[in-house]
């Protein structure tokens, strides 16, 4: 019924707006999404083609081989478009609907799953986390002269959000606690209960509250979930999230019916200096029997589906009809934390930030210096990215939000920043 | 509005004849009836008769709140309150001046069964320190004194407080002002809380049996300093010298001062020192679990010190209110100092009141001792950074709560009051907490 309606009210949509020349392809139908010209939300059709060149820009230099791009103003997408191919080895087309290994944007919507629970009163964000995942009882911080030190704070559930309760990933350092974590297999493991379980058994990294350090945080967050919620993580952010978001395409599996719309992920080889597939369908993991469900970034979703759960941040929390969270918990999660978490007494003090000009929320980075970036934005801005290379961002103030998938493990183009150069360029109307 | 007849209905005369008051009672015992029944969980629909004082009601969506999402602190509350951890508790939430949610859930008194009532008597201590800040400052209003004024010059018995340093008696370097009154920052301590020499000094003169403001201040002013005045933020009965203060200058008892400049212009006919008797039937048993876990009754309709006042009227701690009159006083406050054409406060000084005044007076941004984003201006706490506290609300809300796990706050950047009157000390549910994520998360909309 809801796919029925829509239809009506794309059609509806088609017969009276002019539809742009940019969205192209209405063959399918995002549900509860509404399309609109870029014209009618301040936005020039003629100069948003630059997101297209830039894109096809980057397939014929072989720096990328597909890609879906979706941008969105005022509540209205003005933009669907796919460049190249989805898979490699097939030479399979993009399609709008093609399904993405999207890592670490899972973090937001984890995130977002997160803080329902807390708008139900169900946890404190001071909480410390051994409150309701014991394997953290007693967990010592290694410093790094060696020594092994009590946590000078609790690490808490606010620190788990924001990165900064003294976790790290493993993968990306080499310090020796990311040595153990290695050596444990974290991130390998069957489930999130038998990784919180090996995390009990390994010092943090650094003081709790000391420092921005990106991290497992969010995986566990995954088990504070199921722990809090009763419920397997994947089932909780189907009933939850996508099920009201009618966000159909997204999970922790491939479903058998939908593997066709599945393609190759990719790495740039320094040896043979090409793209080499790094993960293809018939042998992903993706499509065999998922049981860890890592909500550091574990999901698969398309351009459609991502941004209607943008589409529910920007809009304070609600999209379609489904309230997922208020306002109020919006603004407060896309607010930089940091500062907050790292002063003694309230917002004074330490200010390291990430990547000197970003804030970081709960779950989203934010922009909190767009001259400081040099990147054309603004302030207030949140985002994140997958480690395959795929980018959202939010924009209140412009009221616009834009997704580009990817599948690219070590990109080397600034495909964020080339996006917000043409997006925002193509603005003819701007609420500063 | 079904639930409401129902209440009225189980109050009628006919019903309890018929039944006869005290089987009714012995089956509510053993059914739990009143537990489950008598509840008010009204999500207010915008009725004609006014359920809470000079509040009008609304429906939660004309305020922009949820009813659906509010409903979530009647479920939370009844939860706590059938595990036991409270024994009831009267809730109210405001919004753009309009009362759109009120639950109502528990026991009055454990002794006798009764059920709790919306107009409920309760002990709300240290709730009565923001009535007396703002007596206090309508006698600033007029000019009566300054806030940098020392204490000593209303009361004479502070010019030989001395500070207690390094076991030695020492003249304080700068004098007590009536500004550190107001936040806490005088050098006076509470007798129930640390464990310094001053702290024991406090216990062992036994302030709490003076026989009025006037025996109390001679007293306090005896015992010496903690720390230096206006060097640090630390909770006193700071404010029972407001109140004596606040006699001297006006020239009346503080309950009479208070009933005359503020309860009854504000129409809030339920706040006093000492429960009336013709309204005793509201007020019930107050709570505490021991240390092994069992839960004691601490104070008794029949013996309590707020029904046959033997002590003095308290300012830092000694009004019984209900929660539609605390309702009224906040409005007030978020209104800019009136409310229904009574002009308490000017909007200038509710907002001088409501700023953060620790780094003016501390000269530093220590603020509250192991509160990260929290200050204190005159009566009220403030939350300067939410962040940094770690709880979801607004910069510039203010608040406070007393001893018996009473809690009030005013959210002027949300328009918003909430208030929940329970009787338990040393309660273990995070209630102000709670209260917060839910209300907030049930906004439809934010600034």
């Amino acid at each position: 019924m809801r796919t029925l309606a829509s239809i009506a009210a794309i059609t509806v949509l088609a017969g009276c707006a002019q539809l742009p020349t940019a969205t192209s392809s209405r063959s399918h139908n995002p549900a509860g999404l509404e399309f609109s010209s870029p014209e009618s939300v301040g936005m020039s059709s003629e100069r948003l083609t630059n997101v297209n060149n830039v894109l096809q820009g980057y397939i014929d230099d072989g720096e990328i081989v597909g890609a879906v791009s979706m941008i969105s103003r005022h509540g209205k997408v003005v933009h669907h478009e796919k460049f190249g191919v989805h898979n490699k080895d097939s030479g399979q087309e993009t399609e709008l609907d093609s399904i993405y290994r999207i890592y670490s944007m899972t973090k937001p919507v984890t995130t977002v799953g997160a803080m329902m629970l807390y708008e139900e009163g169900k946890f404190q964000l001071t909480d410390p986390v051994e409150k309701y995942l014991p394997e953290f009882k007693n967990v010592l911080v290694l410093t790094e002269d060696g020594k092994l030190e009590k946590q000078k704070r609790p690490f808490t559930i606010q620190m788990l959000m924001s990165h900064t309760g003294g976790l790290t990933y493993g993968v990306f350092g080499n310090t020796p606690v990311d040595q153990q974590y290695r050596k444990a297999g974290i991130l390998q493991d069957k489930d999130l209960a038998e990784m919180v379980s090996d995390l009990g058994n390994i010092p943090l990294q650094y003081q709790p509250g000391t420092r921005w350090h990106y991290s497992v945080s969010v995986d566990v967050l995954g088990r504070l979930i199921e722990v809090l919620a009763d419920q397997p993580l994947d089932e909780y952010l189907h009933d939850r999230l996508f099920a009201p978001l009618g966000m159909t395409d997204t999970f922790f599996q491939v479903p058998e019916d939908k593997i066709s719309r599945f393609g190759t992920n990719h790495s740039y080889s320094r040896k043979t200096q090409t793209l080499e597939v790094s993960d293809r369908p018939e042998t992903s993991q993706y499509t065999k029997d998922v049981t860890f469900f890592s909500g550091g970034g574990g999901l698969l979703s398309t351009a459609e589906d991502y941004m209607k759960f943008c589409q529910m941040m920007l809009n304070g929390g609600e999209f379609n009809g489904a309230r997922i969270l208020s306002p109020k918990t919006i603004n407060y999660m896309t607010t930089n934390h940091l500062r907050g978490i790292f002063a003694n007494r309230g917002g004074e003090g330490a200010n390291s930030g990430i990547l000197g000009a970003q804030g970081f929320g709960l779950g989203f980075g934010v922009t909190v210096d767009t001259v400081k970036s040099g990147v054309i934005s603004s302030t207030g801005e949140y985002y994140w990215g997958g480690a395959a290379g795929t980018v959202f961002w939010i924009d209140p103030v412009e009221d616009l939000t834009a997704v580009v998938m990817i599948q690219h493990m070590n990109v080397r183009v600034p495909l964020r920043a080339s996006m917000k150069s043409a997006i925002y360029g193509a603005l003819t109307e701007s609420a500063e | 509005m079904l639930m409401t007849d129902l209440l009225r209905s189980l109050k009628s005369p006919s019903l309890i004849a018929s039944t006869g008051a005290s089987s009714m009672q012995r089956w509510a015992r053993h059914t739990g009836f009143f537990r489950h029944v008598l509840i008010t969980a009204v999500v207010l629909c915008g009725c004609p008769f006014a359920l809470a004082g000079s509040l009008p009601t609304s429906t939660p969506e004309r305020v922009n709140l949820s009813s659906e999402r509010l409903s979530a602190i009647g479920d939370s509350l009844e939860g706590i309150i059938d595990e036991g951890q409270l024994q009831g508790s009267v809730t109210l939430v405001a919004r753009h001046g309009k009362l759109a949610y009120q639950h109502v859930y528990g026991t009055l008194d454990i002794e006798t069964d009764t059920p709790l009532q919306p107009d409920s008597l309760f002990r709300i201590y240290s709730m009565t320190k923001p009535i007396v800040t703002v007596a206090a400052m309508q006698l600033y209003e007029q000019g009566k004194f300054q806030l940098t004024d020392p204490v000593s010059q209303y009361l004479p018995a502070f010019k030989n407080t001395r500070v207690l340093r390094d076991g030695k008696l020492v003249e304080p370097s700068t004098p007590i002002t009536i500004q550190h009154l107001m936040t806490h920052t005088s050098g006076m301590v509470y007798d129930f809380l640390g464990r310094s020499e001053v702290v024991a000094m406090y216990q062992k003169e036994n302030l709490r049996n003076a026989k009025d403001n006037a025996e109390f201040v001679e007293r306090i002013a005896k015992l010496p300093l903690q720390q230096e005045p206006g060097s640090q933020w630390v909770y006193s009965f700071s404010v029972d010298v407001l109140g004596r203060l606040v006699e001297v200058i006006a020239g009346d008892s503080l309950g009479n001062v208070l009933h005359d400049t503020i309860f009854e212009p504000l129409g809030m006919e339920n706040t006093f020192f000492e429960v009336p008797t013709e309204k005793l039937y509201r007020f019930g048993t107050n709570h505490q679990f021991a240390a092994d876990g069992t839960l004691n009754i601490i104070d008794r309709p029949s013996d309590s010190a707020f029904v046959n006042k033997t002590t003095f009227e308290s300012g830092g701690g000694g009004l019984v209110s209900t929660a539609q009159d605390y309702l009224t006083f906040c409005q007030m406050m978020l209104n800019g100092g009136s409310i229904n054409g009574v002009q308490i406060l000017s909007p200038k000084t509710v907002s001088y009141m409501t700023r953060d005044h620790l780094p003016g007076i501390l000269g530093n941004t220590s603020g509250v001792p192991n509160r990260p984003g929290f200050g204190f201006g005159l009566g009220f706490a403030v939350t300067t950074d939410p962040v940094a506290a770690g709880t979801i609300s607004s910069a510039g809300e203010y608040y406070w709560s007393g001893v018996a796990g009473t809690l009030f706050w005013i959210d002027p950047a949300e328009d918003l009051i909430v208030i929940s009157m329970i009787q338990q000390r040393s309660s273990r549910v995070p209630l102000r907490n709670l209260l917060k994520q839910i209300t907030y998360g049930a906004m439809l909309d934010a600034q």
